[in-house]
């Protein structure tokens, strides 16, 4: 059989080498691999010495986004920090395929200086070079930066490593000494923060587009509410506070309207509020659950689970017409959709076998993925540049975190500190290094 | 005979070929390769751009990755098949 294709795709090539001209070879296929990279160790001043090494937090980085495979630092010939000390040879031994170097320095201005070069080995070119300077403090925010830099240069994809993840943490739920908080860590799990705490639950947390902003529910009163808090300040503003369900708060693109899940008139339904004069809008009219909104990149249609169908599936309404279209049609549960980035895939949680997974689907070719194999998978939140997306899960009955790249190839877990850590929400794009956005956990 | 030669070539840089995440099917870049008779390759030229970067350059690594190819060693077929020939990558096979 792979005789056969071989020789059907060489006469494709053939056709299409006669069709170019009579020189031209057709690639038309190829074998992806992680991309092999090397990220020496930074040369660094003796004053950073109690900081997790620069590169190794950058590797760890790469590492994660399951398209790169960096070399141990053990197995590399060479430790070149300046450009004039890169010899390709070195490292096409190794079948490295780029090479990332750097040194770190403390400024004038006592700030922390990072200076880096990634070059293309099989290529022999340097392919981009900065510095970069931010507050000692923010040596994790720099680190993340260069993985960035270096992710996007590689892939044609803008990295996510600069982001931060919302989730909730319980402890002792369900007990007179139950307590919630609502914490903010960087994408890789470090550095969390407390940005609300509260004796009753906490849910469904999401982030404005500028990063800056919130929106969850909290039953701090007794009753559920919407609540939007400002990160910085850490000032918050009750949305509403509706007899029955108040929930999924969720932004719009354009960070002025919220989508949320209202049961004030009866069964839950979705609406849509404008933030600047607080009116409601309802979008759906059906005695079903319409539940779990979430937005198209460009506003224009809403996403969301419903039962209308006899069991939970995922719809699409457009706002401006008001017409639903089912999207999903395999299984007999699928819920909680996201839309990725370019809106033609969706990611939602899929039982299969009786099994709960986090599961990827073409819309176009109508082809659905499961990515995940732990039992009790929910709530996809994907990375802004759709590369990866962290869900909650159950460990020995304790809720974790779980992140899996999009194709499906690399899969970790978060460290928790104790108690059940749920609801993750992945950060829009963020300005780490703009001074004005609040780091966590200094 | 030239034809086993080009297969090979075409296998060759098939199994080197890696493509980045933003690589889409309908991409096309064309490269330019030059050869000396032992079939060390020389010069690799994009002669044509996808329009995204990292799409290009996963070809030219596919090809430079080879450093050699075999070649015929009749000097009439390789002067007239293999001394320069273009390489245009298309792909067909990707998930999108």
């Amino acid at each position: 059989m792979i005789r056969i294709m071989l020789s059907l795709l060489l006469l494709l090539a053939q056709a299409g080498w006669a069709a170019e001209s009579l020189d031209t070879i057709i690639i038309d296929t190829g074998y992806d691999k992680q991309t092999r990279i090397a990220v020496v160790p930074f040369r660094t001043g003796p004053e950073y010495a109690n900081q997790q090494p620069m590169a190794d937090i950058v590797s760890f980085d790469l590492a994660r986004s399951g398209q790169f495979a960096p070399l141990p630092s053990d197995n590399m010939l060479a430790f070149p920090s300046e450009p004039s000390e890169v010899f390709f040879r070195d490292w096409r031994i190794l079948g490295v395929e780029y090479v990332l170097i750097g040194s770190v320095s403390t400024g004038a201005n006592g700030n922390t200086r990072v200076r880096y070069t990634l070059f293309d080995v099989f290529n022999e070119r340097q392919m981009s070079s900065d510095e970069l300077s931010a507050t000692r403090s923010q040596w994790r925010d720099l680190a993340h930066r260069v993985a960035d830099v270096a992710y996007e240069a590689i892939t044609g994809v803008r990295g996510a490593f600069s982001t931060r993840i919302l989730y909730v943490l319980a402890r002792n739920a369900g007990s007179p000494n139950a307590s919630y908080s609502l914490e903010m860590a960087d994408s890789d799990g470090e550095r969390s923060r407390t940005l609300f705490s509260s004796r009753q639950p906490i849910m469904s947390a999401s982030w404005a587009p500028d990063g800056r902003r919130i929106a969850y529910v909290s039953f701090e009163t007794g009753r559920p509410a919407i609540v939007v808090q400002d990160i910085a300040s850490g000032a918050r503003e009750l949305l509403t506070q509706f007899t029955g369900i108040n929930g999924s708060p969720v932004f719009s693109p354009d960070g002025t309207q919220l989508a949320m899940v209202l049961s004030r008139d009866g069964d839950p339904e979705i609406y849509v509020m404008n933030l600047a004069d607080r009116r409601l809008r309802r979008l759906t009219r059906h005695h079903a659950i319409d539940t779990e909104p979430s937005w198209s990149e460009d506003g224009r249609y809403i996403i969301f689970t419903s039962d209308r169908g006899g069991r939970p599936q995922i719809y699409q309404l457009e706002l401006a017409t008001n017409l639903i279209e089912r999207l999903t049609f395999q299984g007999d549960y699928n819920a909680r959709a996201r839309l990725l980035p370019g809106g033609k895939h969706l990611v939602y949680v899929h039982r299969q076998n009786g099994v709960f997974h986090i599961a990827w689907q073409d819309l176009e070719r109508d082809d659905v993925r499961v990515l995940t194999q732990t039992a009790l998978d929910e709530s996809p939140s994907l990375a802004p540049n759709g590369a990866m997306l962290i869900y909650a899960t159950q460990d020995q009955g304790r809720g974790i975190l779980g992140v899996v790249s999009i194709d499906g190839r690399v899969k970790y877990r978060l460290p928790s500190s104790a108690g059940d850590v749920r609801e993750p929400a992945w950060s829009p794009f963020l300005d780490t290094l703009s001074g004005t956005w609040l780091s966590g956990g200094e | 005979m030239a034809q086993s030669y080009r297969q090979r070539i075409y296998e060759t840089v098939v199994a080197n070929w890696s493509r980045p995440p933003s690589a889409r099917n309908g991409m096309e870049a064309s490269l330019l390769v030059e050869l000396v008779p032992t079939g060390d390759i020389v010069n690799v030229t994009l002669v044509r751009s996808s329009g995204n970067t990292a799409f290009d350059r996963s070809a030219e690594s596919a090809v430079r990755k080879a450093r050699r190819f075999d070649v015929p060693k009749e000097s009439e077929i390789f002067e007239r098949y293999f001394r320069r020939f273009t390489l245009l990558f298309r792909p067909e096979d990707l998930l999108r």
